[in-house]
């Protein structure tokens, strides 16, 4: 089976979950994965959303990621205005 | 596809700074106003570099001109309240707006397009507290309310007339609002307060989304059943006689014959039956004529207190209603929004959003 060897991007409902299920070892170990500051930071800062919340080590977080981009107003608004035009039905994560 | 109206709420925050289009102008550096009326009206469309110039400029997070569940400058409330102050309800409003801002967002991307059309009653401030009543009738009838009007009313409110109707928790003094938008309508009733309130409120505020653009409410008004102003009264006597129409009251039989302790015992029991509180069926039974306003004020205030029960105890509704859970769940469903989302916009855990779901006899879109 083909393996796919780019980077995968995930956002904090992936880290979240797959801490939760104890998928993350084989996710993070599998793959080149990244994300951006601001999901480092929410599954630090309680969004969670859960009556227990589980806690994620930091330090191994970022150890296990490949890269942590980190994305400026510029490049959010860039993405606000664009997505007039992108065939894409914009996702409230 | 969603569409971020940024450029109304560059106008919207301007506005809020007091600020002129000239003045904006030469805070971005365009060469003349036009370009900011282009900009504000979407004649023009918002660069990122003046998105950020906004953020920079006025002093807001991006977000704010961004965030579909937000509104920003375009909902009008008019609030039931009892000594709430100005800041409390406005930092409640913001969060209120974003309940009704998601409904909007979402509700159309999920197959519940808002109402084209919009019901009003061809009421007007010149109308008389009759006229306002034989309303209410009306509305009762049309609507098949039946002999228990308060009953289905939210349910006729959301189905029929495509109101948004929310079961809410607030902090003390605040009943409920009516909101108003450019594409729909929302109530928002306190669900702690006892259900002949709760119902009451609903009704009066049904008379503001009916009426709102002859009679525009006042931002903030007193909640009680009688008296405030001419609008008000109007929407007291409405809600009076949607709640309790004639029909409904004939099987009381004749109030005027009843002594005292009689009196009392029958207002509590039908109340209870109506669904509705003592005293808002003593102003009504006194708008009708079969009762005085004089042995109305002589009714002691202790013996009609939660229709002469000592406990309430009455469970509240759920929070929210199911029409709004079910396009929670299906834009959850279709990926729209993520499960987290959600549950932050409605202000609890995953596990608060299932209970919710099952509250409201939805299927939960997934495994929580």
């Amino acid at each position: 089976m083909a393996h796919h060897s780019g980077p995968v991007l995930v956002d904090t409902n992936v880290i979240l979950e797959s801490h939760r299920v104890g998928a993350w070892r084989a996710l993070a170990g599998g793959y080149r994965v990244e994300t951006v500051e601001d999901c480092v930071m929410e599954t630090q800062t309680g969004f969670q959303q859960r009556r227990e919340e589980r806690q994620i080590d930091e330090r191994e977080l970022r150890a296990a990621l490949k890269a942590v981009h980190a994305v400026e107003d510029r490049e959010h608004a860039e993405l606000a205005v664009r997505v007039h035009d992108i065939d894409i039905t914009f996702v409230y994560v | 596809m969603t569409t971020h109206p940024i450029g109304a709420r560059i106008k919207a925050l301007r506005e809020e700074r007091k600020l002129s289009q000239d003045d904006l102008a030469r805070l971005f550096g365009f060469k003349d106003r036009q370009t900011v009326s282009a900009m504000e009206t979407g004649v023009r469309r918002v660069t990122a570099d003046e998105l950020v110039l906004a953020v920079e400029k006025l002093g807001a997070p991006l977000e704010y001109f961004t965030d579909p569940f937000r509104l920003v400058g375009e909902g009008r409330f008019s609030w039931r309240q009892s000594g709430v102050a100005p800041g409390r309800l406005q930092a409640y409003e913001h969060e209120a707006g974003r309940w009704i801002a998601a409904f909007r967002a979402l509700a159309p991307q999920v197959g519940r397009e808002t109402r084209l059309l919009r019901s009003a009653l061809g009421l007007t401030r010149r109308s008389s507290f009759e006229d306002a009543m034989q309303a209410g009738e009306r509305f009762v009838a049309e609507f098949d309310l039946g002999a228990t009007p308060a009953v289905r009313l939210a349910d006729v409110m959301e189905r029929d007339l495509g109101v948004l109707v929310l079961m809410v928790d607030a902090f003390d003094g605040i009943s409920g609002t009516a909101c108003r938008l450019p594409e729909m309508d929302a109530v928002l009733v306190v669900r702690r307060e006892v259900a002949g309130r709760r119902h009451f409120d609903l009704a009066h505020e049904l008379f503001h989304v009916l009426t709102w653009e002859t009679m525009p409410p006042e931002h903030s008004e007193e909640a009680v059943e009688t008296g405030g102003n001419r609008v008000e009264q109007l929407a007291n006597n409405f809600a009076g006689a949607v709640l309790m129409p004639v029909g409904a009251l004939e099987r009381f039989g004749d109030w005027s014959h009843l002594d005292r302790e009689e009196l009392i015992m029958r207002l509590n029991s039908a109340a209870d039956e109506l669904h509705v509180t003592s005293s808002a069926l003593i102003w009504r039974l006194v708008a009708l004529g079969e009762l005085t306003a004089t042995a109305a004020r002589s009714l002691p205030e202790t013996a009609l207190r939660n229709n002469g029960h000592d406990d309430v105890g009455a469970t509240p509704p759920p929070l929210f209603s199911k029409p709004f859970m079910e396009v929670v769940g299906l834009a959850i469903d279709k990926g729209l929004v993520s499960v987290r989302r959600a549950a932050a916009l409605l202000d609890g855990t995953i596990e608060d959003l299932a209970d919710l779901f099952t509250g409201h006899e939805v299927k939960s879109p997934v495994e929580l």
